[in-house]
């Protein structure tokens, strides 16, 4: 997705609709400037702005798929031991006919 | 030239009991996340492995969550708290086999909340978070008027939403400070903390 970065004045003109392109604030939070996603605004000084936290969407997104291959690593590192693995020797699987229900 | 009025208002009440209910589920993962953490620092119980991994997919599941407030409806956000509930799933089953017949070092770790151990807990939570996002879905289902209406229309909301999303981020971020005190850059062990030593 591409980003950028225009003066305010530029950007408090701006009335284009362009769907592909993610008008994205970059700069202070301060004054009342406006980010344009997908074609609708959006002013800072809205409530919904504080959740403008800590900028870039792509660089988040890149943190969460790392962070959540190093998660799948640690898990298959875990199910993997040789002593409490896939086998799981621990849980009775054979049928005992003793555990069966006389009707 | 005509004036745009907005969506109209019954597709405002779907989009505001979107974002509430996408507030409400971040406010209850936040509170278990709270809670594990009290456990932790009150109690001395030491998270294993296999419950830090419980806890970033309930971190996941809340990232998606943000993402959808802070940067409008998407079905690509949706599907990062799916996968993360997934693999809480996946995590908390495999748990939960391993502990449940008692043995040397593979017992249930920690107290029992309610009668339940956490990792069951984590099934239960997992799948709660699937079958309540299903329910949205059938029920909120489409997004057109996710896409006309942002969660800055609904200011209370909005507010509401903010102060959650810093919440978690904090706890985010002290879980992080936490499993490196723990851990170290080494294999977790709920012993003590590595870096205390």
């Amino acid at each position: 997705m591409t980003s950028m970065r225009f003066s305010p004045k530029a950007l408090m003109s701006s009335n284009t609709y362009a769907p592909a392109i993610e008008w994205k604030l970059l700069l202070p939070m301060e004054g009342s400037w406006r980010c344009f996603h997908d074609g609708r605004s959006v002013c800072n000084d809205e409530p919904g702005a504080h959740l403008r936290l800590f900028g870039r969407r792509s660089l988040a997104i890149a943190l969460f798929v790392a962070c959540s291959a190093l998660s799948v690593g640690l898990f298959l590192f875990e199910i993997y031991s040789p002593e409490y693995g896939f086998r799981m020797p621990w849980i009775q699987t054979e049928f005992d006919p003793r555990s069966q229900v006389q009707s | 030239m005509s004036q745009d009025f907005g969506p109209p208002l019954s597709r405002r009440v779907l989009a505001a009991l979107n974002y509430a209910y996408l507030s409400l589920v971040m406010f209850v993962i936040a509170g278990i996340l709270t809670m594990a953490m009290t456990l932790q620092y009150a109690n001395g119980e030491l998270p294993c492995p296999l419950c830090l991994l419980e806890r970033v997919a309930m971190l996941g599941v809340c990232f998606g969550i943000m993402l959808n407030l802070r940067r409008g409806f998407s079905y690509q956000n949706t599907a990062f708290s799916l996968l993360s509930a997934i693999f809480l799933l996946i995590v908390s089953v495999r748990q939960s086999l391993l502990d449940i017949y008692p043995r040397p070092g593979h017992e249930y770790i920690g107290s029992a909340i309610f009668g339940i151990h956490m990792p069951v807990w984590s099934i239960i939570i997992a799948l709660s978070l699937l079958t309540a996002y299903a329910i949205k879905l059938a029920i909120l289902g489409g997004d057109e008027y996710l896409r006309e209406a942002e969660l800055a229309d609904f200011p209370a909301i909005s507010k509401i939403a903010s102060v959650l999303s810093l919440y978690v981020i904090a706890i985010c971020v002290v879980d992080l400070a936490s499993v490196m005190l723990q851990c170290g850059l080494g294999e977790c062990h709920t012993f003590n903390y590595k870096l205390l030593q």
